[in-house]
């Protein structure tokens, strides 16, 4: 489909009246990056939501939420991080008041951890939903490096209370005498934000507070470091996180 | 890298990421928790959507059903930069039951095609308003009729059927007599009133 049949047809897609068979090539055409398409669907999908507002709002029963949950339990393909994720951060609590000094240029930037509040318990992604509703909110994604591409991570990010949770999934476990440490990235500098474990299933959760300057940050990074942790990393690099605040170098 | 995750310096759809891109993104991630929380922030509306078009129970659940598994296998093809979450969302959910009104199975059932009739009290409601109507989707279905209002009656029309009735621009064509070509010009002209009109930010 080329540009001009489609940017006719956009109203429709957004509206979802297009006849059927024709919403591939539109979405094909969509995600060829045409600018001025994708414009207009913004446009028209945001006043069908608006025009939607109107509609007489009605409980739907519980019993659809049941079925869904249902059916999606059953979606070993998609689930990659089964349940609630169960949580041993067996340091955390003695992470406490660590003043973290980075050098930077001519000058000492002090990236302020000295706070950083863990949490040993249980944590379901509803635990986090204070932190979900905060407007501010924003996220990355960490990437497993090779030997383990599998794992990966997401982290959540309230930079206007200073609060982070780092979600990882699918970790090897750490050999004897060895754990996890997660390092905050700025300017190329790692400053320590504790040391995990993880879970049977290779998963963490790590809830952080009181993070100052979270605006200076930019990105994460997890390694494997003797029990207790380093003040550098030194061991294998297990996952990766983009800059999030962007910076312009 | 996944670059659509990130704010991007200069662009100018610089919004930041709300509560629904998060849980699309873990969503995507295949995190049942956070559908869970997704389904419970969003299924009062997304019901009250379907519901309003196909004006079944039954139907209605079903396809609120197959909104959120869409929703769940497609949450990585989210992409905020052609609209929020929710406009993409609602897309979902309309295209689901306006598909589901022209179906063969909605036919059989004799409850059918005619759009027209089975939702004209529905657009009646928001072109006529109801003044002692002050829950929220009362006062913004008046300010969506002032709005309506002052759009002409040839606009106006267009969106009564595009987008309460639910039809294709070439059913509009062919009930309207007129060509194809002037409905999609008249429809679009028709959203970017309404648009400014309303002031549409979402
Ligand atoms: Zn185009």
């Amino acid at each position: 489909m080329d540009h001009k049949e489609a940017y006719d047809l956009i109203e429709s897609y957004a509206f979802g009246t297009l006849e059927a068979e024709l919403y591939p090539a539109i979405q094909n055409h969509l995600d060829s990056g045409c600018d001025e398409c994708i414009s207009r669907l913004r446009e028209a999908s945001e006043l069908s939501l608006r025009l939607a507002q109107s509609i007489p709002m009605v409980d739907p029963p519980a019993r659809i939420e049941t079925r869904i949950m249902d059916k999606i339990r059953n979606d070993r393909q998609r689930i990659k991080s089964p349940g609630p994720l169960k949580i041993q951060l067996p340091y955390w609590a003695a992470a406490a008041a660590a003043v973290l000094i980075v050098a930077l240029g001519s000058g000492y930037v002090a990236l302020s951890f000295q706070n950083i509040k863990l949490e040993r318990r249980l944590v379901e992604t509803s635990d986090v939903t204070a932190l979900l509703n905060s407007p501010g909110m924003q996220f990355v994604d960490l990437q497993g490096v090779d030997p383990n591409p599998q794992a990966f991570g997401k982290v959540v990010i309230d930079p206007d209370k200073g609060a982070a949770v780092v979600y990882m999934y699918k970790l090897p476990q750490t050999p004897e005498g060895m754990e996890y440490q997660l390092w905050v990235m700025h300017e190329g500098k790692p400053t320590s934000a504790g040391v995990f474990t993880v879970t049977a299933d290779g998963n963490a959760m790590l809830a952080l507070n009181e993070l100052d300057d979270m605006g200076d940050i930019g990105s994460f990074l997890v390694t494997i470091e003797p029990a207790g942790g380093q003040t550098s990393p030194t061991g294998m690099m297990y996952l990766t996180g983009p800059n999030v605040f962007h910076s312009d170098n | 890298m996944e670059e659509k995750n990130l704010e991007k310096p200069g662009s100018d759809d610089s919004k930041e990421m709300g509560v629904d891109d998060i849980l699309l993104s873990l969503i995507g991630d295949g995190d049942p928790a956070a559908l869970s929380r997704f389904y419970k922030n969003k299924s009062r509306f997304i019901y009250s959507l379907v519901l309003n078009i196909v004006r079944n129970d039954t139907d209605a659940e079903e396809i609120t059903e197959d909104v959120f598994l869409k929703i769940w296998q497609n949450a990585r093809s989210f992409d905020r930069s052609r609209g929020v979450a929710m406009a993409w969302v609602a897309t979902i959910a309309r295209r689901l039951a306006i598909d589901r009104t022209r179906s063969k199975y909605y036919k059989d059932r004799g409850r059918e095609v005619d759009i027209e009739s089975h939702n004209a009290d529905n657009s009646e409601n928001v072109m006529v308003g109801d003044n002692a109507d002050t829950t929220t989707a009362g006062i913004e279905a008046r300010e969506i009729k002032e709005a309506l209002d002052q759009i002409g009656d040839t606009h106006r029309e267009l969106i009564r059927l595009s987008y309460f009735e639910g039809y294709s621009h070439s059913m509009i064509a062919e009930k309207l007599k007129t060509p194809l070509g002037t409905v999609k010009t008249r429809i679009r002209e028709a959203v970017v009133q309404l648009r400014g009109i309303l002031d549409v930010k979402v």
